[in-house]
Parts: C-alpha cells; structure tokens; sequence
C-alpha cells in the first residue's frame, strides 16, 4: 500500500479500499481525531458494500432483521416502509447513529454484566452514554468502565473476592480458579494496597478496571460477544483475532465494526434463518406489534423478568399476548369494519411476520374470522403464540 | 455410622465442623475427587428403585454449617426431618461461585462457572437423566428457584445426549410471582387463559400456518405440549393472583421458591423438583440478615415438609435432600458481613440432610461426602444412572 495513501480523509478511504480488496482489517483511526471527525469516519470510511438487486422479500427479512438486531423489536410499518425505501448502508447508518438502538444495546450490556435490574445503574455517566454512542463520542471501552465503576456494580458484586472474579470473569473471560495469584493481586487493590495486578502496578478499586480494560483479552472477549449478539454464532477465530486486535488498539473502532458486520454476505445469509427471538425482543416486539408503541421501562422489565423466570416462557407469553389484546388499548378494528379480510390478514402477516400470507394461510385466517363470534384480537393472538411469532 | 438423636447429631456436627471428620469416604464407593470422566457409569442403579417423589434442595447463597447444624436455634425444622433421616455434618463443596457451586449439586460434576454466567453447563442435570432415563414428561420435573436470573440454566445443558428434549421446567419464583409484575398485568386488566372456543380457533390457525417457515431455524429449546402449557397457564396465574407474589421481606425470593414448590407438589405431583435457594448471599452485606434468611428457609421447609407429610399420597412416598453450595468464609468482613473467598473449611465443608423412605432413619453420618455425590445418590434412588456424574452414589444412607 502506497505511504502517500495515508494521508489525509482521502488517503484514508483509499487505504479501507485497499484493505477491503485485499481482504485485510482496515487500519484502526487515529487515535488523534477528535471523536465527531471519528464518527463521521466510521460512517463514510467502511468498504461500501453494493447489495446485489434483491427481491422484495429477501429487502423486507434484512431490514426487519435490523431492527430485532439494534432495536431490540421488529419495526413498526412506518418504520418498516421507510426502511424499504433505502439502500442498506443508509438504512444501518441511521440506525448506528440513533440513541434508540444504543439504548438497547445498552439494556443488554446492563443484563450481562448485572444479571438483575434492580441495580441499574442510574447516573448521569451511565444514562447520557446511548447518546453519546450514537454521535461517535464514546467508545464501547468507556460504556463498559461506567458500568463497572458504577455504584450499582460495587453495591451487586459486594466485597472483593466477589468484585475481583466477577470484573476477571466477564470482562476477560479468566476462569479465577486457575489464576489464583492474579484474584489474589487484584484483591490487594481492592483493599487499597499497592500491587502489580495482570503486569501493571495498580493501587485501587479503580485501577483493578483500568487494568482490566487495557488487556487484550478484554477485547477479544468484546468482540466476540458482540459478533455472537449479531450473528447469533459464535465468532469464528481469524475474525476474532483481526477485529480483537483492532478494536484493542482503537476502542473507538466499534461503531465501524458493527457497521461492517451488518453490511456483510454473512449478516445477510443469516437473516434468512429464523432466529428465536429472546425475552427481551419478544416483550418489546409485542408490545409495538399489538399496542403500536415500546413498552415503558417498568413494563419491560417486570414482563422480561418474568419470562425469564421460566424454562418454557410459552405460557406467560400468551397470557400477555392476550391481555394486552384484552385490554381495549391495542388498535383492532370492528369486525364489520373489514370490508376485504384477506388485506387484512395480508398486512397483519406482513407487519408480524415479515412476509406474505400463503394461500392456504389466507384462507384459513379469512375462514375463521367470517366464524360467529371470532373477532380479529383471536386472529392476532395467534399469530402472536404461532411458533413463528418467536422467530424473527 | 450411628443412630440419630439430637444431641449426638450436634456432637457430630460439631466435629464436622472442627473438621476432624474430613479422612476417608466411607459413605461413597470411592473417591469424590477428580476421575476419568465417565467414572460414574459403573454406578449400577438399585435393584429396587422408588416410585415415589423426590426433593432436592439446594439451600444456596453460602450457608455456614456455623449458622445451620452448629446453632440448632437456627433450624428446628431441618434437625427435626433430619431425626427422621440422615444428617451428614461434614459434606465437601467446591468454591466454584453460587452458581457454578449450586450447578455441581445438580449434575454431580464440579462446574466450575463465573458467577454472572448465564451460560448453560456442558453435563447433564439430574432433572434431564431422570426425563430420559424413567421416560418422564416435562411436567413430572420441575425446578421452584429464587431467582429467574442464571437458575433457569440448571434446567437443562448442553450434552448433546441430553439437552433441552429433557429440560425440566422452571420457575424462577421471585422474577415472575412480585407485586411489579402483577401489576403490570393488571393494568391492562384481568389476565385469564383463553377460553375453549378461543383455544379451539388458535389451534386451528397453528395447524393452517406454513411450518416451512420455519425450516432450519434453531430449536426453541424447551417446550411443553399444549394441554401443559393451559394447565401452566392456570397455574402461573393462580400463583400470581394468590398469595405468593404477596410475600416479601427478607428471604422472600426463597420463600416464594418453597411456596412455590410445594404448590408444585400439590397440584403436578412430579416425580422430581428442585428447589434453589440464594437469599441467604444477603450475608455479604449483613451477618444478620443472613441468619434471618436462614430461620426463615427453615420455616418454610417445615411447612414444606409438613404438607408432604398431612398428604396420604406423598407422605411415606417423598425423599428430600438439603443441602448448600458451600459455606462462607470463617471471618467476618469489614461491613460485618460475611464473604466467600478465604478457602477455609467454614467454606468448604456444609451440613447436608436427607430424609425418605428408602432413606437409613436417625443416623449421623460423620464420613466425609461430596455434594457432587448427590444427585448419583438420587438417581440411584429413582432407579437410574447418572453416568457423566463424577461423583458416587452414597450407598451407606440408603436402606438395603
């Protein structure tokens, strides 16, 4: 690659060309730039890609599986209209850079690290963090050192044989039990003595973080949970070593990361396998699918509590599904009011399945609905505890 | 191995905790520490397995013996099963985190896991050996457990001769059965299950839907059929309308999980529950929280184990197990609390106690066990092998 190319914005998406075409990493950015040129870059810097013409349905499974994978929910149908009218690297800038999806991400951040809401972080730091995610301002390195230090985390993981395994085990993925010197280090920080922990010399409860964070290990094991949350497989090894390795050396690189995996052959070749949708996904994916809005955050939380309380969520999830139709605040049509039923099934097939009814299905559907005394919440409550419903 | 009565039991677990009765093993047919894996397979099940119903619960969050057979204040009703039973004072438990720790009493193979993994063990729980093995429907086994977070993992691993096919199902007690929940519910009205004619049409419409649709996705895992899941339904809400999601204080967690159990037993009559406890992790925080938390377990067994006992059909045919995942450290921390790090045999070493049909009456049993041993213990006692299971079954409890 010609040294010339490195200089300058020009040189640089240059350079990610080249790099693309030879099937290597970009170059990290430089650590330098101020974080607004930074994520102005990570948009416009990755390998464009040109999505081969598609057909309507394969357009239709990515953008819904964009909104399930960043979101946390299937899109509404203004949403999902909006997004079929754009190419994809639109489509995933404008979710990269709304706070919406990195409050999601931020929500699942949370779950992993605490297992339990009733910590939930809630300073100032913590809440402002989604924003600053979607401008580019903050890297995933600095959301996870907020988490960490985060009061709520001290108060859930209490003493520091618990804190020291707890920080080792999800950050680094160390099994403490083969590294006995290295819990023992860190809980000589802990106690505010001073002492060389993972090769550095700390002296606190906050340097045990700052180490941690500095390991490559801590990156690698990022990445790795993050290409597992979009792929929903695990990251394969010369995927792992290069994106590890880059997103250690710019913390800052994750943003362009998430973009260029969304953007790939295998994001798309993923898409077209029904993937489970999760508790979390299932509640606020219900409630914009039957009431046409997101939970609130109570209502999120006392419901994923609770499905995931159980080995077979399938019960209570029906017995939500049904009240929330019970309730008079979801918007169903009068029966008398469906003037043409098999558009209607259509459309409900559409907006809560992602695809078009068969015939079979439309037949059936429209066949009970005409039924005396069935009313549409019955044909949406099927839909909603089909086994399709808990795929996506 | 000598009779039970209760001043002997406390002499013995007095010296189960002065660890003098830590050598040889006496109870098992041979060592709980680390063999070939497999070891278990040789395990031959009893010539005469029980019918009958069988309780495992695993008193977690870190419980001292100290604060258990060592203050018989603490836990009247555990000493009074005991009588009834075997106590075994001096039980070995690895430090593995609660829930790696709680995981091993399940599989009977040390799991060493992080204490906020939510992953699922690679070995099979003893609530998968007993579905494939006896052949049981998800509804003959159920796990009642404090906490929705991690627990939901013991119903099932990833052994892919075992896995979600035979999961049992679970119900973490304090994540669904809570006023917020309930609430949530009702302010959107009245929950109910579907009525039949409304079940007759969804069912209908299930059958009608393309199940091309779903070809090559990845299993859903765990499932009951239909007719189960009505009759969770009812359940879950019964529950929910009820008393359960009532109680509160300290312990509540774990207080719903007993309630909850026993509301199992009572209404699905499973061959297998297990019930996990963690409350008693309060100890952090608050020595005396965490004694409270333990006097309240107590009393909720009791009332667990009473109602077996006023029920014709369960009280000559129920085997329960107790025990926890480990102890807690020797000293008290900074915040007057208690830690679990400091390897000692306070930590180590827990008081286990079972009590049943097919179970010896009024012993101390003063060699040392494994918790690892515990759940080859109940397969043999159900009639089947646990054969990934590192630990033994321990034939010297069990009657010939």
């Amino acid at each position: 690659m010609a040294e010339g190319l490195q200089s300058g914005r020009s040189g640089r998406i240059a350079a990610l060309l080249l790099a693309a075409a030879a099937g290597v990493a970009p170059l990290p950015a430089r650590a330098d730039e101020a974080p607004a040129v930074r994520e102005t870059a990570a948009r416009k810097e990755a390998p464009p890609t040109a999505p081969a013409p598609e057909d309507p349905a394969a357009r239709r499974r990515f953008a819904r599986a964009l909104f399930f994978d960043l979101r946390g929910r299937g899109p509404t149908p203004a949403e999902m209209q909006e997004a079929l009218g754009r190419e994809a690297e639109e489509q995933v800038d404008r979710m990269l850079s709304d706070p919406a999806t990195w409050e999601a991400w931020l929500d699942r951040e949370l779950y992993y690290y605490l297992l339990i809401d009733r910590f939930r972080p809630t300073s100032d730091r913590v809440r402002a963090l989604p924003e600053r995610l979607a401008l580019g301002a903050g890297t995933a390195k600095e959301a996870t050192r907020e988490i960490v230090v985060s009061v709520e985390f001290n108060a859930r993981n209490p003493g520091n044989d618990t804190f020291v395994t707890v920080v080792l085990e999800q950050l680094l993925g160390m099994v403490v039990q083969q590294k006995p010197k290295v819990l023992a280090a860190g809980k000589t920080l802990y106690d505010g003595k001073t002492e060389r922990f993972l090769g550095q010399v700390g002296r606190n409860q906050s340097d045990i973080v700052r180490i941690v964070l500095d390991q490559r290990e801590f990156a690698d094991r990022f990445a790795e949970r993050q290409y597992r949350q979009v792929f929903g497989a695990p990251m394969p090894k010369e995927a792992l070593a290069r994106d590890g390795a880059r997103l250690h050396a710019d913390p800052a690189a994750f943003q362009a990361l998430l973009r260029e995996w969304l953007l790939s052959d295998a994001y798309r070749a993923r898409t077209r396998i029904p993937r489970p949708k999760d508790d979390l996904v299932f509640i606020r994916t219900l409630w914009v699918d039957l009431l046409g809005r997101e939970p609130t955050f109570e209502e999120f939380r006392n419901s994923r509590n609770a499905l995931l309380a159980l080995s077979d969520p399938a019960p209570v999830r029906g017995v939500i599904a049904q009240l929330l139709l019970d309730s008079g605040k979801a918007p169903l049509p009068a029966k008398e009011t469906l003037t043409r039923p098999a558009d209607w099934v259509r459309s409900r097939f559409l907006d809560l399945l992602g695809r078009e009814p068969t015939r079979t299905e439309t037949e059936a559907f429209v066949a009970t609905l005409g039924e005396y005394g069935c009313e549409p919440k019955t044909i949406l409550l099927a839909i909603a505890t089909s086994p399709e419903y808990q795929y996506y | 191995m000598a009779r039970i009565h209760r001043r002997d039991f406390l002499k013995a677990a007095g010296a189960g905790l002065a660890g003098a009765a830590l050598a040889g093993r006496a109870l098992a047919e041979g060592p709980s520490t680390p063999q070939p894996r497999g070891a278990g397979r040789g395990a031959p099940a009893p010539a005469a397995p029980s019918p009958g119903h069988f309780l495992l619960v695993a008193f977690a969050g870190g419980v001292r013996s100290r604060e258990t057979v060592g203050t018989p204040a603490n836990i009247p009703n555990l000493l009074r099963i005991a009588e009834q039973g075997v106590a075994m004072p001096s039980v070995k438990a690895a430090n593995v985190g609660h829930y790696g720790a709680a995981l091993s009493i399940c599989t009977g193979c040390v799991e060493t896991r992080g204490i906020r993994d939510n992953n699922r063990g690679p070995n099979p729980t003893l609530f998968e050996y007993a579905r494939k093995h006896l052949r049981l429907p998800a509804e003959e086994v159920w796990l009642s457990a404090a906490d929705g977070a991690q627990t939901v993992n013991f119903s099932y691993g990833t052994n892919k001769d075992y896995g979600a096919a035979y999961g049992a199902n679970l119900i973490g007690s304090d994540g669904i059965f809570n006023a917020e929940f309930r609430e949530t519910l009702e302010s959107f009205g009245k929950p109910r299950v579907p009525t039949e004619e409304e079940t007759k049409r969804i069912e209908r419409l299930a059958r009608a839907m393309d199940p091309k649709v779903l070809e090559g996705a990845e299993d859903r895992k765990f499932a009951n059929d239909p007719d189960a899941v009505r009759r969770m339904q009812k359940f879950i809400l019964g529950e929910l309308t009820g008393g359960t999601a009532s109680i509160t204080g300290p312990g509540a967690g774990d207080a719903k999980a007993i309630r909850v159990a026993s509301n199992i037993l009572r209404v699905f009559r499973p061959r297998l529950i297990g019930v996990v406890l963690g409350n008693a992790d309060v100890a952090h925080g608050s020595y005396n929280a965490y004694v409270d938390v333990i006097r309240r377990n107590d009393a909720e067994l009791g009332l667990l184990w009473k109602a077996v006992q006023d029920d014709p059909a369960l009280r000559d045919a129920t085997t329960i197990f107790v025990l926890p995942e480990f102890g807690r450290d020797a000293n008290l921390n900074q915040r007057n609390g208690l830690d679990h790090g400091d390897g000692s045999e306070d930590l180590g070493r827990v008081a286990c106690i079972a009590a049943g049909p097919n179970i010896v009456k009024g012993k101390t049993l003063d060699s040392m066990a494994d918790s690892i041993d515990i759940a080859p213990t109940i397969g043999a006692l159900m009639g089947f092998r646990t054969e990934e299971a590192k630990g033994r079954p321990l034939r010297s409890i069990l009657r010939a």
